[in-house]
């Protein structure tokens, strides 16, 4: 086990370094620079405001001493359009935010989403699956740009129960994790419900059952372990999606997270903050991959881990 | 409660099929005021305002981004600064004096000018600050806005060098020339090219400098496939010069042989030079200086010619430049550096500040509000600088600024706290202690934190969506005015058949600029025939009143007149026909309209592209284009119809006409007219204004009968203030200090509307 753990993690220091040079390269391709604009700067004022980025190095040069940064001093450089601040500096502000909020958004969307499966599935082809279903689809339909907009209409313009934006108390939370959770709520109780299906009809379950075990200790001793596969799955890059996703969801709320960078910097041609962002993007989604594959060794014991 | 919520589910569901999830919706409300107009739990004396976005830059040498001058306007002052109704007031400066000529200035400082650290402001401070804004080493991305000092462009462009020590005067590139003279220690010269320079061109050099006006020079784009190209204008005449390998000249380091003549190139002055090769081969030809490229070879000798044109501060010794002086000879490189003392700005003493200008500058106090004018402390910017952490010294830590304000937290990208500077003169007057700046980008989520009564002002950089404008217009706290702004459509005046001045008028007469207004952009804004806003000042505003009804842009000639399009259209060689109740433009290629991805930009082309369709039949499609990729097409040339505005930098008929100058780099279209540019230079050195506003009016004229760029509107500005904030003066400027205003608790009984505390003005100007 801990061999594999081991290996599990090491393997992602590889992927990151291809998606750390593939993403320094391509973004320099895009057309214009971090320091195109309306006006043309005198060529004297570019030349030294290249150098002090490193531009005017030919592009393995600014690789090399990029990389070389980051492995001695752990450092992502300057972003170009916030001047005095390093990415580093910039990734740390806004990351923990991000987390929260994508983590309070994914519990919420299991304690949403979990029971609302179980139920379709326990309830099979009846009333209460129906409605748990189309609720699922209905949430999945509705895009978060739309959702959220609706969300402060309701609870903050007409009922004013909550804050419009920001991020300051508790209470400026419910919306945006509200909205964060919904989409993936709707998602989650699907999977759970097929997960569900699949093994309520499996021998040991009917095992558990002819024992003369009650329903309820049937499902939740026993089905639940297994029928939750597919949504343990999902929690890794459900919970990357979330943090990525979370670009509507800051702008109209109004958070300091982390997920508009993700286009913005590209957008301003801020290389270093687009080739830093990627990296952090990179590694959550596949640290929270191997995670996921250590919890399905523990859920199931049939999976082989060091094959 | 359940009846409520179910109301408002229902109002909410509706509004969602509906399409719109806010505007329309609101319409059923009928208070007089968008959202509440009382505060709630909140100091009389913290103001809420949100800024648009995070400032990239809070050093005022370096911001040029709204997002920073607006924080910089609080944190620093400048000689001058915004009132409350957006013209120049004293700041750090009490008042000053001038030559007739708008050409030599001196500012006398306050005493009681201080540091947010104590110390105080001194005159030396803003010589140290404008001079780092032009050193090319600061790599200032707004130096251009104080090219109005002497030599300053030159200097920043790094021309303008300085003899260290007394140095020989060759007459050859080579070290061992012959030497011609000694140049003294302490000399100015105007650096004319390097040497040696890399030839990499496949166009064959030429045996004697060619006769052209001006020189068309494009280098090759490998990822387009475009050749290099070089193009000899002459009068009306281009004669392109092909490539050829075979007679090129071998790529690789040359020696500059001598200087033979100047030209321009790309609209740029320039020089033919004879080249020699390095190698020995004896190779040499002729070729203009922007197809010469930097050369990796070490040691460099320059080829310059005599600057006299030093500051001298004494208008009856002015010097002025000679860009034409003929070359001295060749001088080693090592031996000069660029030197600021070239620089027309000097302290005479701690609080008096003295300048030589380059030109002109009748709207001096004007420019003087802009934050690149703002000082900064020599001792605490160097010692970051030298550490190779140049802006690093603008964090809380380290920050010292002169403005009413200091900056007590700094939340990145959500908000910034200010608190007043105890040192400050204003400390005691200030009804407005602290200000809470929100760096919100969304204009919906800002509407939705003004209409909850989260913020106070939506702020000068954030705008209202124009489908909210018709549920505004009736409320108490929407205000509107005209912004000093206009919208373009720059012409690529070089690609047929846009060549043609007459098919230019067609396009500009066949769109109806009153419909647009009222169904796209629907904020008020004016229609324009020409360029400079109506209600600019400066004395055009004054003057434009004076015509009355003979102003020649408001003559039905150069309003909306499809038929008259169409007979231009016609003249031009593009017969209109009737085809099925529509129009075609007989011959007539397809026209690409080209426009920085935005939702405003995109409405606005689809409309202007309907009315060239329906009223001249002429085929138009659109690009849009993210704005930096925009940016690198139009520069080359990659476009034939492209938006843009511009934005006055100062309240003066110059800002908006400078763009059609040849040289200036807002000037896209390849146009130029030397009746033009002589208008100008006379309409800028003319002290009376009323003549002087005439000539700036003639030389409008010009481009707006040749339209290379369409003008569409004159920018409106509408915003929202609640009512309980007093002494907001809403202004063409759009600058808006909050140190002006305050809160009035008992708004409902109270009518004035003063600023916080009296506004100064400056005295009349003395004497220099």
């Amino acid at each position: 086990m801990t061999t594999f753990v081991l290996r599990r993690f090491l393997s992602i220091i590889p992927t990151l370094f291809l998606v750390a040079t593939l993403v320094f390269v391509f973004v320099r391709f895009a057309p214009g620079g971090p320091f195109t604009t309306e006006r043309a700067y005198p060529p004297e004022v570019m030349k030294n405001i290249e150098k002090q980025y490193n531009l005017d190095q030919p592009i393995h040069r600014q690789y090399v001493t990029w990389i070389g940064n980051i492995v001695t001093k752990g450092s992502l450089g300057n972003s170009t359009k916030y001047a005095n601040r390093t990415v580093e500096e910039l990734i740390g502000i806004t990351l923990p935010v991000s987390m929260k909020l994508g983590a309070l958004g994914m519990l919420v969307a299991l304690a949403l989403g979990v029971p609302l499966g179980i139920v379709g599935a326990v309830r099979q082809n009846t009333w209460k699956d129906s409605v748990a279903m189309a609720a699922a689809m209905l949430g999945i339909s509705i895009p978060r740009f739309v959702l959220a907009p609706l969300l402060v209409l309701v609870f903050s313009l007409k009922l004013y129960w909550l804050p419009v934006a920001r991020w300051e108390t508790w209470r400026h939370a419910v919306l945006p994790v509200f909205c964060a959770a919904l989409p993936m709520a709707a998602y989650i109780a699907r999977l759970s419900r097929a997960g569900m299906l699949e093994v309520i009809h499996s021998d040991f379950v009917r095992t558990a059952r002819a024992k003369g075990l009650p329903e309820r200790l049937v499902i939740l001793r026993h089905a639940l372990r297994g029928g939750m596969l597919p949504v343990v799955s999902f929690i890794g890059p459900g919970f990357a999606g979330l943090l990525v996703g979370s670009l509507v969801i800051e702008k109209i709320f109004d958070i300091p997270g982390m997920g508009r960078y993700l286009v913005e910097a590209v957008q301003n041609r801020d290389y270093n903050l687009v080739a830093g962002v990627a990296l952090v993007y990179g590694s959550l989604l596949m640290v929270s991959n191997a995670l996921v594959d250590v919890a399905y060794k523990l859920l199931d014991p049939r999976v082989e881990l060091d094959r | 409660m359940k009846a409520r919520f179910a109301a408002a589910l229902s109002l909410a569901l509706v509004c969602a099929v509906a399409g719109s999830t806010t505007a329309g919706c609101s319409a059923k409300d009928d208070s007089p005021y968008y959202g509440t107009p009382t505060r709630h739990g909140k100091d009389v004396h913290t103001f809420y305002v949100n800024n648009g976005g995070e400032p990239e830059y809070i050093d005022p040498g370096k911001a040029h981004d709204t997002a920073s001058t607006k924080i910089i306007n609080h944190l620093f002052e400048g000689l001058a600064g915004y009132g409350p109704d957006g013209t120049a007031v004293p700041a750090a400066a009490t008042s000053f004096d001038r030559t007739p000529d708008n050409l030599y200035f001196r500012f006398h400082l306050r005493e009681d000018g201080r540091w947010s650290d104590g110390k105080p402001v001194t005159a030396q401070d803003f010589e140290y600050a404008w001079k780092r804004v032009q050193d090319p080493a600061t790599a200032s991305l707004s130096s251009a806005n104080l090219y109005w000092i002497k030599n300053a462009e030159l200097f920043n462009q790094g021309r303008l060098l300085v003899a260290q020590n007394d140095t020989e005067i060759r007459e050859t590139s080579k070290a061992d020339g012959k030497v011609s003279g000694t140049f003294a220690k302490g000399g100015a010269v105007l650096l004319l090219t390097r040497s040696p320079v890399k030839v990499a061109t496949t166009i064959p050099a030429f045996d004697a400098p060619p006769t052209a006006d001006s020189l068309s020079y494009d280098a090759a784009n490998v990822k387009k496939k475009l050749p290099e190209k070089l193009v000899l204008n002459v009068g009306l005449e281009h004669t392109p010069v092909e490539a050829n390998d075979e007679k090129r000249l071998p790529p690789g380091d040359y020696d500059i042989g001598k200087l033979l003549g100047p030209t321009s190139c790309n609209g740029a002055a320039d020089y033919f030079f004879e080249v020699v090769a390095r190698d020995g081969s004896g190779k040499r030809g002729v070729l203009p200086g922007c197809m010469l490229g930097t050369s990796s070879v070490e040691e460099q000798t320059l080829l310059v010619a005599k600057w006299d044109a030093l500051p001298t501060f004494d208008p009856k010794k002015r010097i002025e430049p000679n860009r034409d002086a003929p070359p001295i000879g060749f001088v080693a490189a090592s031996a000069f550096k660029s030197d600021t003392s070239v620089l027309g700005v000097r302290a005479t003493d701690d609080r008096t500040l003295e300048l030589e200008a380059e030109y002109p500058v009748p709207y001096m106090l004007d420019v003087l509000c802009a934050t690149s004018t703002f000082p900064v402390r020599r001792d605490i910017v160097e010692p970051f600088k030298e550490r190779g952490e140049p802006d690093m010294w603008t964090r809380p830590a380290t920050f010292v600024g002169n403005g009413p304000y200091i900056v007590d937290e700094w939340k990145f990208r959500y908000e910034i706290r200010m608190k007043r500077n105890p040192h400050h003169r204003f400390y005691d007057k200030l009804q407005i202690h602290d200000i809470v700046w929100l760096a919100v980008e969304s204009y919906v989520s800002t509407m939705n934190l003004y209409k909850a009564g989260e913020i106070d002002f939506i702020g000068d950089n954030s705008s209202l969506p124009p489908p909210y404008l018709p549920v505004l217009a009736g409320k108490k706290d929407y205000e509107w005015t005209n912004y000093l702004a206009t919208y373009w459509y720059e012409i690529n005046t070089k690609v047929p058949p846009l060549d043609n001045v007459k098919v230019r008028q067609a396009l500009n007469l066949a769109i109806d600029k009153p419909q647009f207004i009222e169904k796209v952009t629907r904020g008020r804004q004016t229609p324009a025939t020409h360029f400079v806003p109506g209600y600019t000042g400066g004395g055009y505003d004054k003057y434009v009143q004076s015509l009355g009804a003979d102003d020649p842009f408001e003559s039905a000639d150069r309003k909306y007149d499809p038929e008259r399009a169409r007979q231009l259209l016609t003249e031009a060689g593009f017969p209109v026909k009737k085809v099925d109740g529509g129009y075609l433009a007989e011959g007539m290629p397809s026209i690409e309209l080209l426009y920085n991805t935005s939702e405003g930009h995109k409405a606005l082309a689809v409309a202007i592209q309907s009315m060239w369709k329906d009223n001249l039949g002429v085929s138009v499609s659109l690009r849009n284009e993210e704005w930096q990729v925009m940016q690198k097409n139009v520069r080359d040339g990659n476009f034939q119809i492209v938006r843009y505005g511009w934005v006055g930098e100062f309240d003066h008929p110059q800002t908006f006409l400078e763009t059609f100058m040849a040289k200036s780099p807002s000037n896209r279209t390849g146009w130029s007219s030397q009746k033009f540019e002589d208008l100008m230079q006379k309409a800028r050195t003319t002290s009376d204004t009323t003549e002087s506003m005439r000539l700036y009016r003639e030389a409008e004229r010009i481009p707006a009968d040749e339209v290379p760029k369409i003008p569409l509107y004159f920018y409106s500005k509408t915003t929202l203030v609640k009512p309980y904030v007093k002494g907001f003066h809403f202004n063409r400027r759009n600058e808006h200090l909050i140190y002006w205003l305050w809160i009035d608790e008992n708004w409902q009984s109270n009518p004035s509307d003063e600023p916080a505390f009296a506004v100064d003005s400056f005295p009349e100007a003395g004497a220099y």
